[in-house]
């Protein structure tokens, strides 16, 4: 139960109606959840409460449906309608992909909160970061360090404290829908 | 019981929603006194919803005002006005989130800052209240479809709300279940409480509400007691609602009676027999 | 949130650009994206935003880019230009308004800052003016039919994206009514310190995720029941895109401002130094 990563990492998921419609419910629980809190700010940051959704999403179920929700959820959904897709472009949806995918492929359990915390609250979240302030400051619209301490800010906080207990108490629920992406691979 | 005071007062209500160009509310002019069962029917899209969305600030008017418990609603964010105003809404489902139904029914009263003796006896007596003693370990999922409905009541109605309302409370449900939650709405209201219900199921409501709101195309289109509205079978059949069958037997049996108060089939039968007498005297 | 719905509906509106086939709008943005990454002289940016306000005035949204764009302009390029002049390289021979140890502010930065500013303003406007003009959904079919006809890619990818769209006015629609849900429980997320929203997140995020997984899986199964399979390769199409010389036109304006960002940058007016 304590180990931080599972014993057999799974590369390959796949994709079925179940994990189609997943992705969907997850893009646009991802893009709305970013969508409606952007008047949560600190001073120019704005903050992201909904950032944990990824995470989860990754855990619950699997690399590819959380990192293709995150994806679509950030880029075609939240920055096109928000009008940042020309500016965030390319290093938010792969920055945004690998928040959900680094926990969907490491975390061994969804209640165990240490492996969720470290991979998508800390790794995951590095990783965003970088690619977004990386992708910035190539296409020299700001300054790497700018965005990357605001994509920290934003993200760590839900990444860290809010998908871990989510994770642990929806659980439960998910497993017993069938929803559990290491459940379903194991039926199959 | 005083019938006198009113709790909620519409004035001159229009509301138009941001995105739309007409109205979905059309001059609202309502009072409700403390005490009252009002029922609120009408077509989908008639302004139900629209209507009670304001009686607890989630929706503020565009023009006019509306009063609650002496309070204007533009000037206060829905969660200080859920100290008077409790809203169920349809779907249990949509609120309930706590492992436990303790913790479910503690959550309103805690966010209003009660303190831990009043969080306590709040809880028992809705657990009373609502039919509910015995599960407060349980887990909300767990519980049938009627429960999670009962729970919902309960968890709004642990604030100690002055009036409370319920958003079509028997969607889903089955007979059984719907009569019993109207039931314990019922007695609520016996005991002082000041309920507003809408509702598509027009048995239910000639068997508990005292007073009926028509809403048809944004605009109040019939308002009295239940006998009353039920009476006017034509325009209510208009407004797209049918009433229920035997209000229009009875104004064809005896269409010189005027109902004193809702009936049953039961109750026409017997003011049949009345009249029977009175002929035969 | 109304907005965001708005948003969608806009693209369907009619007007010479709305009618213009998706793709060339994609490609003419494509070369809008590129250009303000060329040239970080102000002056041109400033060209190039105004003629996008032109069209805008074509294509009947040039008030409801403005109503837009009022609220993203500011904050955005405010943060923008009030953080490069820390960055900007401090060198002897420019105006200081101030200097303390690695922190500064000279008259050269704060130009630099507005002109990167600029780059942004003509980015977002772009972008938006975009999304106003097309239709998304018809953009993402169009580009599925292309990908799964000439390279062979699942329409599985494009449907999800389409599905998104189509499912995002239903779902912001439980997202209003869970909050409001618990805004009559006197728990309001849009209220309080940023540690107490975060703290009422928790709550309102676990019956919003449980209702959605609850819709995926009606999702799923309309799918099912619509004989949706990912592996299929030949599936059809209901509407057709066909390139007029419109279109043509379109994208041509398009790679024209590419080319004159060249000739910039070869006239030595484009100024594309960057501080990093």
């Amino acid at each position: 139960m304590d180990r931080l990563i599972p014993e057999k990492i799974i590369w390959k998921q796949k994709f079925g109606t179940l994990e189609i419609a997943l992705t969907i419910i997850g893009a646009v629980l991802y893009g709305l959840g970013a969508f409606s809190t952007m008047n949560w700010a600190i001073g120019f940051i704005t903050l992201r409460p909904f950032a944990f959704i990824a995470v989860v999403w990754g855990v619950f179920f699997g690399p590819w449906v959380g990192g293709l929700a995150a994806l679509i959820g950030n880029t075609f959904i939240s920055d096109i309608l928000a009008g940042w897709f020309g500016i965030g472009g390319v290093g938010g949806a792969i920055g945004n992909f690998m928040m959900a995918f680094i926990p969907g492929l490491l975390v061994p359990h969804p209640k165990n909160w240490k492996a969720v915390a470290l991979w998508g609250g800390i790794v995951g979240t590095l990783v965003v970061a970088f690619f977004v302030g990386g992708w910035i400051a190539l296409m020299g619209f700001a300054p790497f360090w700018t965005l990357f301490s605001t994509v920290l800010i934003a993200d760590v906080p839900p990444n860290l404290i809010i998908a871990p207990i989510i994770c642990a108490w929806l659980f439960n629920r998910v497993q017993k829908r069938g929803l559990y992406w290491r459940d379903r691979l194991e039926n199959k | 019981m005083s019938v006198d005071d009113i709790v909620l007062k519409t004035e001159e209500l229009y509301y138009r929603y941001p995105t739309r160009s007409d109205y979905a509310l059309i001059n609202v002019n309502l009072d409700i006194r403390k005490g009252e069962f009002v029922a609120i029917i009408g077509q989908n899209g008639s302004g139900k919803t629209t209507l009670i969305k304001h009686f607890n600030g989630l929706l503020k008017p565009t023009r006019g005002r509306v009063i609650v418990d002496g309070k204007d609603t533009r000037g206060l964010p829905t969660s200080e006005l859920a100290r008077s105003v409790g809203y169920v809404f349809q779907n249990p489902d949509h609120q309930i989130f706590a492992e436990t139904v303790k913790d479910e029914i503690d959550f309103g009263p805690k966010n209003l800052g009660f303190p831990p003796e009043r969080i306590e006896q709040a809880r028992q007596r809705v657990l009373a209240e609502m039919g509910l003693q015995g599960l407060e370990e349980e887990m909300p999922f767990q519980l049938s479809r009627g429960q999670r409905q009962r729970l919902a009541v309960a968890s709004v109605l642990a604030m100690e709300p002055v009036i409370l309302i319920v958003d079509e409370p028997t969607t889903g449900q089955d007979w059984r279940e719907s009569i019993s939650l109207m039931e314990l709405i019922y007695q609520l209201n016996k005991k002082g409480h000041t309920c507003v219900v809408t509702t598509h199921n027009m048995n239910l409501v000639s068997l508990f509400a005292r007073r009926v709101i028509v809403m048809w195309r944004s605009e109040v289109y019939l308002d009295g007691t239940t006998q009353e509205v039920f009476a006017q079978v034509d325009q209510i059949l208009r407004a797209g609602i049918k009433p229920p069958e035997v209000y229009e037997l009875a104004r064809r049996l005896l269409p010189d009676v005027r109902l004193d108060r809702p009936i049953i089939p039961e109750d026409l039968a017997e003011l049949l027999v009345k009249e029977r007498e009175k002929i035969h005297r | 949130m109304a907005f965001v719905l708005q948003m969608l509906e806009l693209g369907k509106l009619r007007s010479p650009i709305h009618s213009l086939d998706p793709r060339a709008k994609l490609l003419w943005w494509i070369c809008l994206i590129i250009v303000p990454i060329l040239v970080t002289n102000p002056f041109i940016l400033l060209a190039f935003t105004i003629w996008i306000w032109i069209m805008a005035v074509l294509a009947k949204i040039s008030y409801k880019m403005y109503r837009f764009l009022i609220i993203t302009y500011p904050v955005m390029v405010g943060f923008i230009v009030l953080t490069w002049p820390f960055f900007y390289p401090a060198t002897e021979d420019q105006f200081y308004f101030f200097r303390f140890g690695i922190l500064h502010w000279s008259l050269e930065g704060t130009i630099y800052a507005l002109a990167m500013g600029m780059r942004i303003v003509l980015a977002l406007t772009a972008c938006t003016f975009f999304v106003m003009t097309t239709d998304l959904m018809g953009l993402a079919s169009a580009v599925g039919e292309f990908m799964q006809n000439k390279l062979r890619i699942s329409y599985m990818y494009p449907l999800m994206v389409i599905s998104s769209f189509k499912f995002l006015p239903e779902l912001s629609g439980d997202y209003i009514t869970i909050t409001d849900s618990f805004r009559s429980r006197a728990c309001d997320i849009d209220a309080g310190s940023i540690v107490q929203r975060f703290r009422k997140t928790i709550p309102v995020a676990i019956p919003l995720i449980d209702s959605m997984l609850r819709r995926a899986m009606r999702i799923s199964i309309a799918l099912e029941l619509k004989a949706f399979d990912v592996d299929i390769k030949d599936r059809t199409f209901y509407e057709k895109y066909v390139f007029t010389w419109k279109d043509v036109l379109f994208v041509l304006t398009g790679v024209l401002a590419i080319l004159f960002s060249i000739l910039a940058i070869v006239l030595g007016i484009a100024k594309v130094e960057m501080y990093l």
